[in-house]
C-alpha cells in the first residue's frame, strides 16, 4: 500500500540541495503531484533528477572557475619544487620526527604550501575578473583549506596503495590544490544570477 | 548589462573601453543562447494553452498530454528558469496549500517578448516546413 507521505528523504535532500526560491515551489508540485497516486520510485527520480540539472547547470556557468582551477592546479612545477634544498630541508626535518608525527607534519607541510599556491591564485583571479571581496574571499578560504587538508591526507593514504607514477604525479597529487581552488572561487565569486519569482502582496 | 561593452575606439575614455577582465565574464556568458530551443519552444506553447493555471505540475500534465512522454519538474523548471533568464516569461509566487505542505506555487506567464519569439519561431519553421511533400505524406 503506497504511503500518503512522500519519502522525507528526499524532501531533505532536494530543499537542502537546491537553492531555497527555486526548491519551494518545486518541493510543493512534487507533493502535489505525488499526492494524486505518483509511486515513492517516482518521487525519487524526480528528485534526482531536479538535482542533476541543478548542479549541471551551475557547472555549466561555471566552466571558466573550473578550468582555471585544472590549469593553476596542473601548472605548478612540483618536480622543481620537491627537488629544492629548501623545500627539502624543512619536509626532512619533520620527516625524522617519530611516527605518527612525522605523516602529519608532511601533510601539514604540504597543506600549507598549497595554500600559498592557492592564497595567490584566488587572489589574482578575483583581482583580475574585479571581483575581490574580503568577505567572500575569507569565506572560500574558510572553505577550501579543510579540502586541502583533507585531500592530502587522501594522498597520504593513496601513496601507499602503488598507483602508477604517471597517474599519482599527474592526477592524484594535484586534486587537493584543484579542488581547493575551484571550491575557494565557488564560495569566492558569486555564481550566474538566477531567475526568481515576485512575490504577490497578499 | 554586456552589451553595454564597448570597443575601443581611439578617442573614447578609459573607461568605456573592453578590457581585459571583461573577457572572463564575456566567455562565461558565450554559451547563452537567445533562440528557443526545442523543450524550450513546447513549454511555451504549455504555458500559452493554460493562461492563468500555469505552475509546475499543469505544465507538466500538458507536456505530457500532447508530447506523449513525461518530462521531469527539474527540466521544466530548469526550462522556465532559463526562459525567464532571457525575458521571455516572468513568474509570480502564489498561494500556499495543504496538499503542497504548505509550500507556495509558482506561477508562470509569457512577456511580450516571448509572445512575439514564438511567432518568430512559428513563421521560421512553417517557411521550412512548406514545400516538404516528404512530411505532408505524398511521397511513401
Amino acid at each position: 500500500m503506497k504511503s500518503s507521505h512522500p519519502p522525507s528523504l528526499a524532501t531533505w535532500v532536494l530543499e537542502h540541495l537546491l537553492p531555497r526560491g527555486a526548491s519551494e515551489p518545486l518541493a510543493g508540485d512534487l507533493l502535489e503531484d505525488y499526492g494524486q497516486g505518483r509511486s515513492a520510485v517516482w518521487y525519487w527520480r524526480q528528485v534526482l533528477i531536479a538535482i542533476m540539472v541543478s548542479l549541471s547547470k551551475e557547472l555549466r556557468s561555471r566552466w571558466v572557475t573550473i578550468m582555471f582551477g585544472a590549469v593553476v592546479s596542473s601548472a605548478v612545477p612540483w618536480k622543481e619544487i620537491w627537488h629544492n634544498s629548501e623545500f627539502q630541508s624543512l619536509l626532512l626535518w619533520g620527516i625524522r620526527l617519530p611516527w605518527p608525527m612525522s605523516l602529519f607534519y608532511s601533510i601539514a607541510y604540504l597543506s600549507a604550501f598549497e595554500t600559498v599556491l592557492l592564497l595567490v591564485a584566488v587572489s589574482a583571479y578575483l583581482g583580475v575578473t574585479r571581483s575581490f571581496n574580503l568577505r567572500s574571499f575569507l569565506s572560500g578560504l574558510l572553505v577550501a583549506l579543510p579540502v586541502v587538508g583533507l585531500g592530502n591526507v587522501g594522498v597520504a593514504f593513496l601513496l601507499v596503495l602503488h598507483i602508477p607514477y604517471f597517474i599519482f604525479y599527474y592526477v592524484v597529487w594535484r586534486l587537493p590544490l584543484f579542488f581547493g581552488l575551484v571550491l575557494a572561487l565557488w564560495v569566492a565569486r558569486p555564481g550566474a544570477v538566477r531567475a526568481e519569482a515576485t512575490r504577490l502582496p497578499a | 548589462m554586456y552589451s553595454a561593452y564597448r570597443t575601443c575606439p581611439v578617442t573614447a575614455a578609459r573607461s568605456e573601453c573592453l578590457r581585459f577582465p571583461d573577457l572572463f565574464i564575456i566567455v562565461e556568458e558565450m554559451g547563452e543562447r537567445t533562440h528557443l530551443g526545442e523543450l524550450e519552444l513546447i513549454v511555451m506553447l504549455a504555458l500559452l494553452r493554460l493562461g492563468e493555471n500555469a505552475y509546475g505540475v499543469p505544465i507538466s500534465r500538458e507536456l505530457e498530454q500532447h508530447c506523449g512522454r513525461e518530462i521531469a519538474l527539474g527540466s521544466v523548471y530548469a526550462t522556465l528558469e532559463r526562459l525567464q533568464e532571457k525575458g521571455l516569461v516572468s513568474s509570480n509566487l502564489g498561494e500556499a496549500t495543504a496538499e503542497r505542505g504548505g509550500r507556495a506555487k509558482r506561477y508562470f506567464r509569457a512577456t511580450t517578448k516571448g509572445l512575439r519569439e514564438v511567432r518568430e519561431t512559428r513563421q521560421a519553421l512553417m517557411k521550412l516546413w512548406r514545400g516538404l511533400s516528404e512530411l505532408e505524406g505524398h511521397r511513401a
